[in-house]
C-alpha cells in the first residue's frame, strides 16, 4: 500500500445481526470510497435499485442461466443483512458499491461450484455458528454479542475475526476448488480497484473469506488470473424479487444458519429493546389465537427470561430463554400451544416488495398479461377470500377457468375449484375460490425455473412431477386439472402414468374414485376438440379392473371405511351412465350383480348395489325383494338389516312409494321389531330416513297410516306392536 | 431419637454447607446461597474444591433452570405432572437449597380447610383475652411471609378451589389481611410459594384462572428414556434402604432393566422397539411405582429367599398393573402374550408372569 490505499477487510456472517451493528461502525470509521459486496458481479446491474429505494427487505437476488432456466440461484436479503446494511450505508454517505464475486455465470458450470453439500459446507458458509457451538452456544447471534464487548475502534472485532478465520483455514486443510477459483477472482477485483484509483476501500464478504482476500497483494497476480482464465461460462440474467422470512429462516442461499428472522431484526434495530418488543409481539399472536395474554403476562415473561438468562451466565437472552420463559408464563406448560406460536414467532410473515419498475422474471410477465386476458386484474393480489362464478360459454371466462387450473397445475391455488363434481351434466359452470397468498409473490418465481410463459411452465413442471408421484390419486386429480387446464400435449402422458401406476395398483377404492372425474372431463365443455383418446383408453383399462376387483374388496369392510366406499361406488354408477357406453354398462351391472348376491358383502354396498340393480331393472324384481326379505330376517348382525335398508333406501323415498311390495316387506320388518331393537337401530333408520325429502316422508306416513286405507298390509299385527311402529315411523318420519 | 425420614436440609446438609461456603456469585435477597449452587445442589455434579454433589433431579435441566429463574420473579411456581414426575421430591430439595427449611409444608387434600393457608384462633385464649395477635395461629404460609422463606404446597389442586383462591391475595399483593385485630401481615423479602399439582388423577380441583395467572407453570415429563429413569430408580431405591432396614439380597440392574421397561411400555402404549401396540392398564405405573415394585421385589427376594428373582419380580408386576380385576388382567395378559413371550432372554421372567396371573384367575 505504498500509495496509502486502505483495504479493510470486513468478514460478517451472512443475516448476523450483530455483525451489521458492528460493519456499520466500522464502515463509519473507514469512511470508504468504495465498498465491495461478496455477490457476483454479473448481478452488478441491480445495484442502483437499492440506491433508488424501490425494494422493501426481506427480498433476493435471482441469477439464472438465459438458456437453462433450471440453473438458478438466489441472494436473499434482510434489513438486518450485513450486506444490505453496507449497500444502505453507501447510499447515504454517496459511496462507490461493487459486487466483486466470480460470475454466477461461471459459478453455475464450475465443478463443485453449483452443488453445495456437507459439512465442511456449513462450515465456510457460516464459521461462526461452528465456533459458537464449540464454545457451548446454541444461537451464533448470542456468542457474537458475548465476543465483540470489548470493540472500541470499530475494526478490533474484524481484525480479530481475520485473525481467528486464517487459524481455522489452517486447521481445516480441506478447501473446495470452486472456492479457489472464486477468491481468486475476489482479489483480482480488489487490485483493479486500487488501479482504478480508490484510496479506501471496504472489502464486506463472508468472513471465511476473509483471509484469501486479505493477502492481495502477496499472492501474485499472474497466478490468481491463472486461476480465473479458460472456465466456461453462460449467459445469465438477474433480477429483484421479493423473499419472505420464512424462506429466509428456512433455507438461505448463503446457508447460514439464521434461526428467527424476527428475533434477528428486533436485535439489529436496538439489543437492548429486543427482549421487550419480541415479548410483546408473542402476548399479540397468542391473543390473535385467542388466548387471555395481559400485559402482566408479558412483564413477568420478560422478567422470567431476564433471571434465566442469568442463571445460565448469558449475557443476553437467546431463542431458548425466550421460549422456556413463554412456555411457563404464557401457555402454562402447554408445548402444544408453544408449537403453534413456534411457527409465527420464529419464522414470521413478513413479505418484502419490489417495485414494479424492476424488470421482472418472464414468466411472471406472461402471467400478468394471461390475467389481464381473464379480466381477473381485480382479483389478482386481493388477500380477501372472493367467490366466483365462470360461465365457460363465455370466451374471457373460459380463459379465466384455463388460468385458475394452470396456476393450480403449477401448485399456486390462487383459485380452488369448489366441489368440481357437484353438476356432472351442467358442464358449463365452475364455481371458484379466490384467495391471494404474498407468498405466491415468490411461488411464481420459483415456478419461472420451468419456463418462460406459463404453458411452458406447466408442461415442464408437470412432466416432472409425474415421473416422481407415485401416489396415483394425486395423478387422478393431474389429469383432472390438464384437461380443465387445455393442456393437451399433457393428456398422453398422464394417461400413461396414471395407466402404469394403476396397473399394479389393488387398491380398488382409489381406482373408483379417480374414475369419475375422467368420465366427466370426457364430456367437459369443448373438450371434443381435444384429444381425448388416450383417457377413453385409460378408461378402458381401469373399469373392468374395478369391476374385477370390486366385489372381492366389499366382502369385509371396515365400518369407517364403508362410507367412501358408498360414495365412490355411487358416484361411479352415475358417471358410467353418462358415458354412453353399452359394453362398459353391461360389464359394471354384472358386477353389481356379483356384490348384490354374493354373501358375505358390506351391508350397506350390497344394499345399494341392490337398489341400482331394482332401479335399471336388469334383474327379476322379485329376485330382489327375496334377498332383502331374506338379509332382514336375518339374526346373526343385529345390524346388519338396517345397515342394508340404508344402503338401500338411502336419497330414495320415492321406492318406498311406488314399490308397494318393497313398501310393505320394510314395514312387516320394522313391525316385528321388539321395542329394544327398535330403539337400537332407530339412528341408523333415522340417518336413512332423514335423506328422504319432506314430501316423500308424508307420501310414505300417508300410504302407511293416512287417509288411504286401501293400501292393503298382507299381515296381521297385534294393536300394540302396530302402535310401536307408528310411534317409530311418527319420529323418523 | 431416630427418625424414619430426614428432611432433604438434614440429609444433605453437608452438601449445602459445601455449597454455600464456596458460593461467589451474587445472593438473591434472604437466599443462603445463589441460583447457580442452587442449580448444581439439584443436578448434581461437583464444587470448585472436589466436594461431590449427589444429582437430585435426573431430568432436563432447562425445567429446573425455569424453575429456580421462577422463584426470582414476582410469581410463585407451580410444579405440574402425572403422579412420579419428581414434583415434591424437586420442590422440597428446592426449598432445602434455597432456604435451608423445607418444613413449611401444607398438604393439600379434600379436607384442607382456609385456616391451613391463612390462620387458625388458639380458642383458648380467644375466649379469655378476646382476638389478640397471641390467640392467632399462624399457618405456615404466614409463617413463611414473616420470615421471608418459601412454603411449600403439595397436590394443590386436591384442596377445593375457593379454598386454593385464599392464595391470591398472598400471592398478588404479598399480604395477608386479618380483619379481625385490623391489621395485615406483609410478606417479607424472599418468600414465594412452591405448589405442587398432578392433573392426571381423579378428584383434582382446577386453578381458578385468576390463581393461575400467578403461578409460572412448569410440566415435569416422565423420564425419557430407559437410561434416566434406570438412574432415577437405582438412586431413589438406594435411599430408600437407607430409611428402612436394608435387605442384602440385591436383585441385579438386568432384571431392574426389565421391570423398568414393562413398565415404560404399558404406559406408553406401544413396545419399546415401537412395532407393537399395547394397551395402556387403569393404573398411571410412573417411576414412583417402579420404584415402590422394586422395594418390594427386592424386600420379597430377601425375606423370603426366592433363589429366582424374576418370581418376586412377576409378582410386584401384577400387583401394580392388575389393578382394575377384569379389565387390567386381560391387558397384562395381551401384553405378555404380544410383547414378552417373544423376547431373547425373557421366557423366565414371563414364565413367572404367567404364574402370578393365573394363579390370580
Amino acid at each position: 500500500m505504498a500509495k496509502g490505499e486502505e483495504v479493510r477487510i470486513f468478514g460478517i456472517r451472512h443475516h448476523g445481526a450483530g455483525s451489521s451493528r458492528n460493519l456499520l461502525n466500522a464502515l463509519d470509521a473507514l469512511q470508504p470510497d468504495l465498498i465491495l459486496i461478496e455477490c457476483p458481479v454479473d448481478a452488478q446491474m441491480l445495484t442502483p435499485y437499492v440506491m433508488q429505494d424501490l425494494l422493501i427487505p426481506p427480498v433476493a437476488i435471482m441469477i439464472w442461466d438465459k438458456n437453462d432456466l433450471t440453473r438458478y440461484a438466489y441472494y436473499p436479503f434482510t434489513s438486518f443483512s450485513p450486506e444490505w446494511q453496507a449497500m444502505q450505508f453507501a447510499k447515504k454517505h454517496d459511496v462507490h458499491v461493487r459486487f466483486f464475486d466470480l460470475p454466477q455465470g461461471i459459478s453455475f458450470v464450475l465443478p463443485e461450484g453449483a452443488i453445495k453439500t456437507g459439512k465442511m459446507q456449513a462450515l465456510t458458509n457460516d464459521p461462526f455458528s461452528y465456533m459458537a457451538s464449540l464454545a457451548g452456544y446454541d444461537d451464533p447471534e448470542r456468542w457474537w454479542d458475548s465476543f465483540i464487548e470489548q470493540d472500541h475502534d470499530g475494526f478490533t472485532i474484524f481484525d480479530t475475526i481475520l485473525e481467528m478465520m486464517t487459524e481455522m483455514r489452517a486447521a481445516t486443510s480441506y478447501e473446495k476448488s470452486s472456492n479457489a477459483v472464486r477468491e481468486a477472482f475476489m482479489r483480482n477485483e480488489i487490485r483493479s480497484a486500487i488501479r482504478e484509483g480508490y484510496q479506501k476501500i471496504a472489502v464486506v464478504c463472508g468472513a471465511w473469506h476473509g483471509p484469501a482476500l486479505a493477502i492481495w497483494q502477496q499472492q501474485k497476480t499472474a497466478e490468481d488470473k491463472a486461476l480465473i482464465r479458460g472456465h466456461k461460462k453462460v449467459q445469465t440474467a438477474c433480477t429483484w424479487v421479493p423473499w419472505s422470512y420464512n424462506r429466509i429462516a428456512r433455507h438461505t442461499g448463503y446457508g447460514s444458519g439464521v434461526i428467527s428472522p424476527y428475533w434477528y431484526e428486533a436485535l439489529f434495530e436496538d439489543p437492548d429493546k429486543a427482549l421487550s418488543k419480541w415479548m410483546s409481539r408473542a402476548s399479540q399472536i397468542l391473543q390473535s389465537l385467542g388466548h387471555a395474554v395481559s400485559p402482566a403476562h408479558t412483564i413477568d415473561a420478560t422478567k422470567l427470561t431476564l433471571e434465566l438468562t442469568r442463571i445460565r451466565n448469558r449475557n443476553r437472552p437467546g431463542i431458548n430463554e425466550l421460549f422456556d420463559a413463554m412456555s411457563t408464563t404464557f401457555c402454562q406448560g402447554d408445548e402444544s400451544l408453544i408449537e403453534r406460536m413456534r411457527v409465527k414467532l420464529l419464522e414470521g410473515e413478513n413479505i418484502g416488495k419490489v417495485s414494479d419498475q424492476i424488470p421482472m422474471v418472464p414468466l411472471y410477465k406472461d402471467l400478468e398479461a394471461a390475467i389481464k386476458k381473464a379480466r381477473l386484474q381485480k382479483d389478482w393480489k386481493n388477500q380477501s377470500l372472493i367467490e366466483k362464478h365462470l360461465d365457460l360459454r363465455k370466451p374471457t371466462q373460459l380463459l379465466a377457468s384455463r388460468l385458475l387450473h394452470r396456476m393450480f397445475l403449477l401448485e399456486i391455488p390462487w383459485g380452488v375449484e369448489l366441489e368440481p363434481d357437484h353438476n356432472p351434466l351442467g358442464n358449463f359452470h365452475e364455481y371458484w375460490e379466490l384467495q391471494w397468498v404474498p407468498d405466491f409473490e415468490i411461488k411464481i418465481i420459483e415456478a419461472s425455473i420451468w419456463g418462460n410463459t406459463i404453458v411452458e411452465a406447466c408442461h415442464k413442471y408437470t412432466m416432472d412431477k409425474i415421473n416422481e408421484e407415485s401416489q396415483f390419486s394425486q395423478l387422478g386429480q393431474v389429469l383432472y386439472t390438464v384437461l380443465h387446464a387445455d393442456l393437451p400435449d399433457l393428456i398422453g402422458p398422464v394417461s400413461d402414468r396414471i395407466r402404469d401406476l394403476g396397473n399394479v395398483s389393488e387398491d380398488v377404492l382409489l381406482l373408483m374414485q379417480i374414475t369419475p372425474p375422467l368420465i366427466w372431463s370426457l364430456r367437459y365443455g369443448d373438450t371434443p376438440q381435444l384429444n381425448t383418446s388416450s383417457v377413453e383408453e385409460l378408461l378402458d383399462q381401469l373399469l373392468p379392473r374395478i369391476c374385477i376387483l370390486l366385489p372381492a374388496a366389499v366382502i369385509q369392510v371396515a365400518d369407517d371405511q364403508s362410507k367412501h366406499y358408498f360414495t365412490a361406488i355411487s358416484q361411479l354408477h352415475h358417471a358410467i351412465q353418462l358415458m354412453d357406453r353399452d359394453d362398459i354398462l353391461n360389464r359394471w351391472m354384472e358386477c353389481l350383480q356379483k356384490i348384490a348376491f354374493q354373501n358375505p358383502c358390506n351391508a350397506i354396498v350390497k344394499g345399494m348395489a341392490l337398489r341400482f340393480l331394482l332401479v335399471k331393472e336388469v334383474v327379476e324384481v322379485d329376485q330382489i325383494y327375496l334377498e332383502i326379505e331374506y338379509h332382514l330376517s336375518t339374526i346373526a348382525d343385529p345390524f346388519y338389516p338396517a345397515l342394508l335398508l340404508e344402503g338401500f333406501l338411502y336419497g330414495g323415498g320415492w321406492l318406498l312409494i311406488h314399490r308397494s311390495a318393497l313398501r310393505d316387506i320394510v314395514d312387516q320388518w320394522m313391525s316385528s321389531l321388539d321395542d329394544d331393537t327398535f330403539m337400537n337401530f332407530l339412528p341408523i333408520l333415522r340417518r336413512t330416513f332423514s335423506t328422504f325429502t319432506s314430501s316423500e316422508k308424508e307420501v310414505i306416513y300417508d300410504l302407511l297410516f293416512g287417509r288411504e286405507k286401501h293400501i292393503k298390509t298382507s299381515f296381521s299385527v297385534d294393536t300394540e306392536r302396530q302402535e310401536i311402529a307408528r310411534k317409530g315411523l311418527n319420529r323418523l318420519l | 431419637m431416630e427418625v424414619i425420614r430426614l428432611h432433604a436440609e438434614e440429609q444433605y446438609a453437608e452438601e449445602i454447607k459445601a455449597l454455600i461456603k464456596e458460593d461467589k456469585d451474587e445472593k438473591p435477597a434472604s437466599w443462603q446461597m445463589s441460583p447457580q449452587q442452587v442449580l448444581t445442589y439439584i443436578m448434581g455434579g461437583k464444587t470448585k474444591k472436589g466436594v461431590t454433589i449427589e444429582p437430585k433431579y435426573f431430568g432436563q435441566r432447562r425445567l429446573v433452570e425455569l424453575a429456580i429463574a421462577t422463584l426470582l420473579t414476582d410469581r410463585a411456581l407451580l410444579l405440574i405432572g402425572v403422579p412420579g414426575t419428581a414434583k415434591s421430591w424437586l420442590s422440597e430439595h428446592l426449598a432445602a437449597a434455597i432456604m435451608g427449611d423445607s418444613s413449611l409444608m401444607i398438604q393439600g387434600t379434600s379436607g384442607t380447610s382456609e385456616d391451613a393457608i391463612r390462620y387458625g384462633w388458639n380458642y383458648a385464649k380467644l375466649l379469655q383475652e378476646g382476638p389478640s395477635q397471641e390467640a392467632l395461629v399462624s399457618s405456615p404460609v404466614i409463617r413463611a411471609m414473616n420470615a421471608g422463606k418459601l412454603v411449600r404446597i403439595e397436590e394443590l389442586t386436591r384442596i377445593p378451589s375457593d379454598i386454593q383462591d385464599a392464595l391470591i391475595t398472598v400471592l398478588s399483593e404479598k399480604s395477608l389481611p386479618v380483619p379481625e385485630l385490623n391489621m395485615e401481615i406483609r410478606a417479607r423479602n424472599g418468600f414465594n410459594v412452591i405448589a405442587t399439582a398432578n392433573d392426571r388423577d381423579k378428584g383434582v380441583h382446577d386453578l381458578s384462572s385468576a390463581l393461575q395467572r400467578r403461578f409460572n407453570i412448569v410440566r415435569l415429563p416422565l423420564p425419557v428414556d430407559l437410561e434416566e429413569e434406570l438412574k432415577i430408580v437405582n438412586y431413589r431405591v438406594k435411599e430408600l434402604q437407607g430409611f428402612t432396614s436394608a435387605p442384602k439380597k440385591v436383585i441385579k440392574e438386568a432384571d431392574i432393566k426389565k421391570l423398568i421397561t414393562v413398565f415404560r411400555e404399558l404406559r406408553s402404549g406401544q413396545s419399546e422397539e415401537g412395532d407393537i401396540k399395547i394397551k395402556s392398564p387403569t393404573a398411571t405405573l410412573s417411576t414412583a411405582e417402579v420404584i415402590s415394585a422394586v422395594n418390594s421385589s427386592q424386600t420379597m427376594a430377601h425375606y423370603f429367599g426366592y433363589d429366582d428373582a424374576n418370581k418376586p419380580i412377576a409378582e410386584s408386576i401384577v400387583s401394580a398393573v392388575v389393578k382394575d380385576a377384569t379389565k387390567d388382567q386381560m391387558i397384562l395378559q395381551e401384553y405378555l402374550e404380544t410383547v414378552m413371550k417373544s423376547r431373547k432372554g425373557w421366557s423366565s421372567l414371563y414364565k413367572s408372569c404367567k404364574e402370578v396371573l393365573d394363579g390370580k384367575g
